[in-house]
């Protein structure tokens, strides 16, 4: 009985090994087959990781990048194209990823163009090495705000632009990195004061939405990107905004619909809530009224909602999203008079911190929050000499 | 991928040559024929290498293998591999930022191939290859909707956003018995592993002392 068993047992070891090792083989192909292998890298680049803040600042004559040291303090900068001598080009920059390959990515844009200056593309490897090609295809003139975004869903970041009195809004399509845009006119030549971008439809495209203080035609209005099938975009809602000086887009209300804050000099905070179709039937404005600059918006208090910061002419003011269309307004007791605001985690600590430069002092401030939307003061450091600066600008890079 | 596809390659024909062309030398005692399956217990260290190392500290955990014998004399050992190794998130970059990162987990479902010589009486030393899936989970804080095009969105991290995914899992190394008795081992294993990304070098060593029990 036992010499049956071994020699069952015998003639059973070939097979046994054999389909041991052909489900090895056939489970090892099977599972290296699928081509999306990618947790731990998508972890790693949608995490906090080697994740830093770059300040840009743009004057009249000059532009810098401010990137943070091991300590986090921003005491680094690196200056772009050296100052026209005679010729004030008025700079205005962007962070976003005009290139492919590229590390980090730069706009510089010019309000003027005297003698045509092109605008510039500044691309770098880690090491901040920077290569410059000039944009000849763009034409910034006359640009009040403008922001990069990807409109034609090329994975490359396009500029759209609002124009002072005279000039017609534009957008301008990275068609072919680096320096081939083509360009599209949205609006009027009435002046625009702002710009703010997002899906408002949820159709997949990013929309915009162009400020302006003027009336009728030429009021504020939404403009749905149509680039996929017309090659242009499309006005599909206006509202008057006498005093506008800043706006910006993002989901208040958390329905996944984007909405838009709006701030005047003179006027209250107002919040139109997005309820589809590119119509807005509800909004919040402020009890008091302020003489605001600028805006900007991200979660301050760490309850996922996008509060809103304002600049006034009475201090920085925080409306904090209470998460039923209201908010709650707070005047930070902060010494300094600031002249516009970014909001991003300068400290790397997870939650967002200030930065408000102050144009009559001459110095960029950052302000820590404790997480909870109460903010200290972090660091301080002096704007580029001969200034004023045009804008601010923030962006996140990685190395 | 094609680096991955020259790896499995490699190792099938590793063990497929081994397989053909070894003799088996070494009889199992004759008391314990009726003793058909082994298995091992083994507390693991996992050391994070590469990208790896950028998210987590180290890992620590269990595995266990099971495998029937068939024959009384082999020196080819084929197994099944399992066990949970729980990772220890960095909390900060070398740059002293958060990572983001939180804790994880890798639970292996691996065929383990190994070929022992004696080297000595007691001393079996085995040169080991093992190569499956791995269900690999973490939680990390999405940044990915707070930015778009450089610039910050206004949205906010998804917290803790937990993500598990299977992943290909291969190992190799060595491992080194000492024999206790017929049915008794203890053993030291070292192996060098990865987890198989696209876009990201993931390794590891994995470090293992355990028994292993004849029965």
């Amino acid at each position: 009985m036992k010499k049956d068993f071994k020699a069952t047992v015998m003639k059973n070891f070939t097979f046994n090994s054999k389909t041991l090792f052909f489900i090895f083989v056939v489970f090892a192909m099977l599972l290296s087959f699928p081509s999306c292998f990618d947790m731990y890298s998508d972890i790693k680049e949608n995490s906090n990781i080697n994740y830093k803040i770059a300040i840009l600042e743009s004057t009249p004559m000059e532009t810098r990048l401010l990137i943070p040291d091991s300590n986090k303090i921003y005491s680094k900068n690196l200056s772009f194209n050296p100052i026209y001598f005679g010729s004030s080009t008025f700079q205005f920059s962007l962070f976003g990823k005009f290139t492919k390959n590229s590390y980090l990515n730069i706009v510089v844009l010019r309000i003027t163009m005297p003698g045509y200056y092109y605008p510039e593309l500044w691309t770098c490897d880690k090491n901040f090495n920077f290569i410059k090609t000039d944009l000849t295809y763009i034409d910034s003139s006359g640009l009040s705000d403008a922001i990069a975004d990807d409109f034609d869903n090329n994975g490359m970041a396009d500029i759209a632009i609002v124009t002072g009195a005279g000039y017609i809004n534009r957008c301008f399509l990275n068609i072919a990195s680096p320096e081939n845009f083509s360009s599209i006119t949205f609006g009027t030549y009435a002046p625009s004061v702002c710009i703010a971008s997002a899906d408002f439809d949820n159709d997949g495209y990013r929309d915009i939405f162009a400020g302006t203080i003027s009336s009728g035609v030429d009021s504020s209005a939404l403009w749905k990107n149509d680039i996929h099938s017309s090659g242009t975009f499309q006005k599909t809602y206006s509202i008057y905004t006498p005093n506008l000086k800043d706006c910006k887009a993002a989901d208040f209300d958390n329905d996944g619909r984007s909405d838009i804050v709006l701030v005047y000099n003179g006027g209250p905070i107002q919040v139109l809530f997005n309820s589809g179709n590119f119509s807005f039937n509800y909004n919040w404005l402020s009890s008091l009224s302020y003489n605001a600059t600028k805006v900007a918006v991200a979660d301050l208090n760490g309850d996922n909602l996008p509060d809103i910061c304002l600049i006034t002419s009475i201090g920085t003011i925080i409306a904090f999203n209470n998460g039923n269309r209201t908010f709650t307004v707070k005047e930070l007791a902060i010494p300094e008079t600031a002249d516009d605001v970014a909001l991003a985690d300068f400290d790397g600590d997870g939650d967002i911190d200030l930065f408000l430069p102050s144009l009559t002092a001459g110095t960029f401030n950052i302000y820590k929050n404790d997480s909870q939307g109460n903010f200290s003061f972090s660091q301080s450091f002096t704007s580029i000499s001969g200034g004023p600066y045009n804008n601010i600008s923030v962006g996140a890079y990685s190395n | 991928m094609k680096y991955f596809f020259k790896t499995l390659l490699t190792i099938c024909f590793i063990i497929w040559l081994c397989y053909k062309h070894s003799y088996a030398t070494q009889w199992y005692d004759p008391t314990s024929y009726d003793n058909h399956f082994n298995i091992t217990f083994a507390p693991v260290f996992l050391i994070p290498l590469g990208d790896f190392e950028d998210l987590f500290s180290e890992g620590y955990g269990g595995l266990i293998s099971l495998n029937y014998i068939s024959s009384d004399k082999s020196n080819n050992l084929f197994s099944f591999r399992t066990g949970y190794i729980r990772l220890n998130a960095k909390e900060e970059t070398e740059e002293g930022y958060p990572s983001g990162v939180y804790d994880g987990y890798i639970i292996p479902f691996l065929i383990n191939y190994e070929y022992r010589f004696s080297i000595f009486t007691y001393l079996d030393i085995a040169p080991t290859i093992s190569a499956g899936i791995s269900l690999n989970k973490s939680a990390y804080d999405d940044k990915s909707k707070t930015i778009s095009g450089g610039l910050p969105t206004g949205y906010t991290p998804d917290k803790e956003k937990p993500v598990m995914k299977f992943e290909p899992m291969a190992l190799a190394g060595l491992n080194l018995l000492y024999i206790l008795t017929f049915e008794d081992s203890i053993f030291i294993k070292i192996e060098y592993g990865s987890i198989y990304e696209q876009n990201a070098d993931i390794f590891f060593g994995l470090l293992s002392i355990g028994y292993e029990k004849r029965f």
